[in-house]
């Protein structure tokens, strides 16, 4: 929000508000946010459905929130450790560490401010030795590292390939054992790789960033559920200024609502009636994963547009004096 | 907000064409819906029946059951005892069974249950009697279920059971156990059973748990015939069981074929497939569209009552009915030594499955024994019959959009917050309209404690079904006359309709994978109706579509949709009277009949009604009744 306000200065100066106001983070948006954030997350169906199924995604997702609370209340270290906990449980949301540290090697500055490296590096070693202490508490309790076999491990080598709402167990059902190593590799990378453009597009928006890289473990990991979906379904409304930019959601939220109830349908055709088959669960539950991914692209062209339009106005007129095309190259 | 753009952020081009000449599209594609079901049943467009699995190897063995002497014993000593026991009450005889069953050789046991049931004061008791013939060399993993009811007209099904029992005891092939199974109030029997034998336990059904199991069922046979004298001419296969569910078509294919090997003829739903060479004809054309609507109708408002295979689809075993029928005209076939060979073979194919049946459709309707619809040629109906209701629900909310921008930009702060709050205050009429639902659907549960002594009988939970039904649609009127037409001005209904129309859409849609034949019949009634109702305009526009609506009611429809049955099969013309009494007392029936299914059977039919459909309704009511000033 911060950020967002020192933005408003930079379109103030250059005379063209009128207009503009859509653009703008309005601040009965900003206290009214935290109210329909809560009410996102109470009455989410997916939140709701992890709690009747007694999930541990309920912690995960409370670990998650309070890192995010300490992100945004300029506490550094501690944000770090909660992540550093949240990752010991799950390895993924590590991801998460690269907003927060960005977040941090460049407070609350513009593009002007240089990179902080210190800030960044003692971001990330907090977050390291958290986890490492974690690690070792937990070596020197159960005695050994056997542990790891159940826990990384078995995140990383996807041994069980119990249908879930993810990519992963259909894919690894048909790969020959020569090449089950390659795929797995392919696959783990997937999550880790995007991080690295989405930071150096974002990195001046390290909510932002934070938000997308939540939609992007909640799509790849390896065993997600329909529970780590629901902390970042509960953050859309911070985004109000950005509505205007958004161009899937009606589709996105139309599949959402189809796979809610047409999943335990092909479950219960696939599993209990064995009248369906592999391929009708499947093929909802890429739906779901491709209605993510169609709110993650929204979200990433709704914050680049918005940039653009901060820095030329809510109408971009070009040298010709018409109104410009502006096109996602 | 925009949906579907181009990469500058404007609507593609075929989006705008769509806008233009959307109800023209929309009633282009309901049409093409109701041409292409109606084409679909023609020859050219569908399939005739194959085995899908090879290792049933149908009909290649002898059959080998020729034991005419010992059913009949049977059947002479059975009725015998019932008379002399029971006089014209046709009690069971429980220990004769199991003396008989342990005289073949074969374990037998008697299985206890109680149904407490809605509308029947005091619980329906029963003992089931069921033997187990062990396979002499295979281990016991997988078992075949012969199953036959115990009716008054059944005891001659039941005496040929008992010799078929005695052969197969006899024979060395087996490969999987053999069930034997004689129920007591025929599916509440068969449900008592089999949820005692899957350890998967009933509210309102109390099953004493069984003494001997059998390993996974691959397949159930039920035999029903009505002690019709034989010959029999004509066999009924009947395979439409719970909540839509279809066995695997190979079964079906089977029995059709050990049908046509003992010259008898195979019918569904007592139709007569068309000959041969009446295939292509019109005449032919008819007998197909016949029988493919009785499928259709039967699957959607599949009951309990079409025989005891109907209960196996929720414990995934595929089952079908065999019901011999008719007057055979030479004695030499068509008795019950040839329908004893039928099952003999089906049993013998069975045997040799290596895997449960997997290959063959799932969905599917039948125009005739020989010709199936599969699901990829019927779905683009409902595709068809829906889409005007997707189209419609994508330009309302196109143009709740395009109001909200079309303005000056100063006044498009205001309108958006006026979209986002109307979609606010729509939400508590959704809420509403679910909870309606929701009370409708769990009202008979709450009237009737199955532990309780007293139950309320037919006529009056109808009547507080009916009295909840009726007046609930009161509400939104109410409310809406009672609160500010600020609130709820005319952008919240065009909201509301979006989300009503979605929401048939998902409920039809998701329905048809389900349970094809209601999600069509709903499609054809509803999508249109609903895709015209939009709030209040002319005064006569507002009429019409409110009598509309009221036809659609769930209860109404349903009265309306017996009243014309009845008029339609009833030989003589009905007087009026006579007819709206009769269809109302149906309509009791059915009501009744559906609470007690879900109880009993787990049927999803009054949930549909009340939790899916009702609410929906009640939106489009309430949309239907708003009043602008």
């Amino acid at each position: 929000m911060k950020r967002q306000r020192s933005e408003v200065k930079r379109i103030e100066k250059t005379e063209k508000t009128d207009g503009n106001e859509p653009l703008f983070v309005r601040s009965m948006d900003v206290a009214s946010a935290a109210v329909v954030v809560q009410v996102c997350y109470l009455f989410n169906p997916f939140g709701i459905a992890s709690c009747i199924a007694m999930t541990t995604s309920v912690f995960h997702n409370f670990l998650i929130a309070a890192a995010l609370v300490a992100f945004q209340s300029g506490r550094p270290y501690v944000s770090a450790s909660v992540l550093a906990l949240v990752s010991m449980l799950g390895l993924y949301p590590a991801v998460l560490m690269v907003p927060i540290a960005l977040h941090y090697a460049t407070a609350g500055g513009n593009s002007k401010t240089p990179f902080d490296w210190t800030a960044f590096c003692s971001s990330i070693a907090v977050f390291c030795s958290v986890w490492a202490g974690a690690l070792y508490m937990i070596v020197t309790l159960s005695g050994s590292w056997q542990f790891l076999q159940s826990t990384y491990l078995f995140f990383v080598l996807v041994p069980d390939l119990t249908p879930t709402v993810g990519v992963f167990w259909y894919f690894f059902t048909e790969v020959f054992d020569h090449f089950r190593l390659f795929f797995l590799w392919v696959f783990q990378l997937n999550i880790f790789i995007f991080v690295i453009p989405l930071a150096l597009t974002l990195r001046r928006s390290p909510m932002m960033l934070f938000h997308i890289l939540l939609i992007l473990i909640a799509v790849f990991k390896p065993y997600p559920s329909v529970g780590d979906a629901v902390v970042y379904m509960a953050l859309l409304p911070i985004w109000r200024h950005l509505y205007l930019y958004i161009r899937h959601s009606f589709l996105a939220a139309c599949t959402m609502a189809v796979f809610a109830v047409l999943a335990p349908v092909m479950w219960k055709l696939w599993i209990q009636d064995g009248s369906a088959n592999a391929n009708f669960y499947f093929a909802i539950t890429l739906a779901y994963c491709t209605a993510q991914i169609f709110l993650l692209t929204d979200l990433l062209y709704a914050e680049l547009r918005h940039r653009i339009h901060m820095t030329h106005g809510i109408r971009v007129i070009d040298e010709s004096g018409t109104e410009a095309k502006i096109a996602l190259s | 907000m925009r949906s579907l753009t181009r990469s500058d952020g404007r609507p593609p081009k075929w989006l705008n064409g769509l806008r233009r000449k959307a109800n023209a599209l929309c009633a282009l594609l309901y049409v093409a819906g109701l041409i292409y079901l109606a084409c679909i049943v023609w020859p050219s467009f569908n399939d005739r029946t194959y085995f899908s699995e090879n290792a049933l190897l149908p009909g290649l063995v002898d059959d080998e059951f020729v034991h005419r002497e010992r059913t009949n014993t049977f059947a002479k000593q059975l009725r015998e005892v019932v008379q002399t026991r029971y006089g014209k009450e046709y009690g069971m005889p429980h220990d004769w069974l199991l003396e008989q069953l342990e005289s073949i050789g074969l374990e037998a046991y008697a299985q206890n249950f109680t149904a407490f049931l809605p509308g029947i004061s005091g619980a329906v008791e029963g003992t089931n009697i069921f033997a187990v013939m062990r396979a002499a060399r295979a281990p016991s993993v997988e078992s075949i279920v012969v199953a036959v009811p115990f009716r008054s007209n059944t005891l001659g099904s039941i005496g040929l059971a008992l010799s078929l029992a005695s052969f197969c005891r006899e024979q060395i092939y087996w490969s999987k156990d053999l069930i034997f199974v004689f129920t007591e109030h025929e599916t509440i029997g068969m449900q008592a059973w089999l949820s005692a034998y899957h350890r998967l336990p009933i509210s309102s059904l109390k099953a004493d748990p069984l003494a001997a199991h059998g390993g996974a069922i691959q397949a159930a046979l039920a035999l029903e015939a009505t002690d019709g004298s034989t010959p029999f001419s004509n066999v009924d296969i009947r395979y439409n069981m719970i909540n839509g569910q279809l066995p695997n078509l190979d079964l079906v294919n089977l029995l059709v074929k050990m049908t046509e090997k003992e010259a008898l003829v195979p019918t569904l739903y007592m139709q007569e497939d068309p000959h041969g060479q009446d295939l292509y004809t019109e005449k032919g054309y008819w007998k197909l569209a016949k029988t493919s609507f009785k499928g259709i109708v039967a699957q959607a408002f599949s009951r309990a009552d079409s025989g005891l295979h109907s209960v196996f689809g929720a414990y995934g075993v595929q089952a079908v009915t065999i019901s011999p029928y008719g007057k055979g005209r030479t004695k030499s076939q068509g008795g019950w030594v040839d329908i004893g060979r039928l099952l003999e073979g089906g049993l013998r194919s069975v045997n040799n499955l290596l895997e449960k049946f997997h290959q063959s459709f799932f969905f599917y309707f039948l125009p005739s024994t020989h010709r199936y619809v599969s699901i990829g040629v019927f779905m683009p109906a409902i595709g068809l019959l829906m889409g005007p209701v997707l189209i419609k629900a994508l330009c309302v909310w196109l143009d709740l959009n395009d109001e909200g921008e079309s303005s000056a930009d100063g006044d498009a702060k205001a309108k958006k917050e006026t979209k986002s709050e109307s979609a606010l205050a729509v939400l508590p009429l959704i809420v509403i309209a679910h909870s309606c639902g929701a009370l409708l659907y769990f009202l008979p549960y709450l009237l009737f404690n199955a532990q309780a002594s007293i139950s309320t009988n037919d006529q009056q939970l109808f009547q507080a079904i009916a009295t909840i039904a009726i007046t609930l649609p009161i509400c939104p009127w109410i409310i809406q006359r009672n609160l500010a037409d600020k609130d709820f001005g005319v952008p919240s209904m065009v909201v509301l309709r979006v989300v009503a129309l979605l929401e048939l859409a998902l409920i039809v849609g998701v329905t048809a994978v389900l349970n094809f034949g209601i999600a069509v019949l709903v499609a054809i009634f509803v999508a249109p109706i609903s895709t015209i109702t939009i709030p209040f305009r002319s005064k006569i526009g507002w009429a019409l579509n409110s009598m509309a609506l009221v036809l659609l009611h769930p209860l109404v429809a349903c009265c309306v949709a017996l009243g014309v049955y009845t008029a339609l099969t009833v030989p003589v013309p009905p007087t009026p009277s006579w007819l709206a009494q009769r269809a109302f007392e149906q309509t009791v029936d059915v009501t009744v009949g559906f609470i007690r299914d879900s109880l009993v059977y787990q049927s999803h039919l009054y949930a549909f009604f009340t939790l899916a459909l009702f609410p929906i309704w009640m939106m489009f009511w309430t949309i239907v009744h708003h009043r602008s000033e």
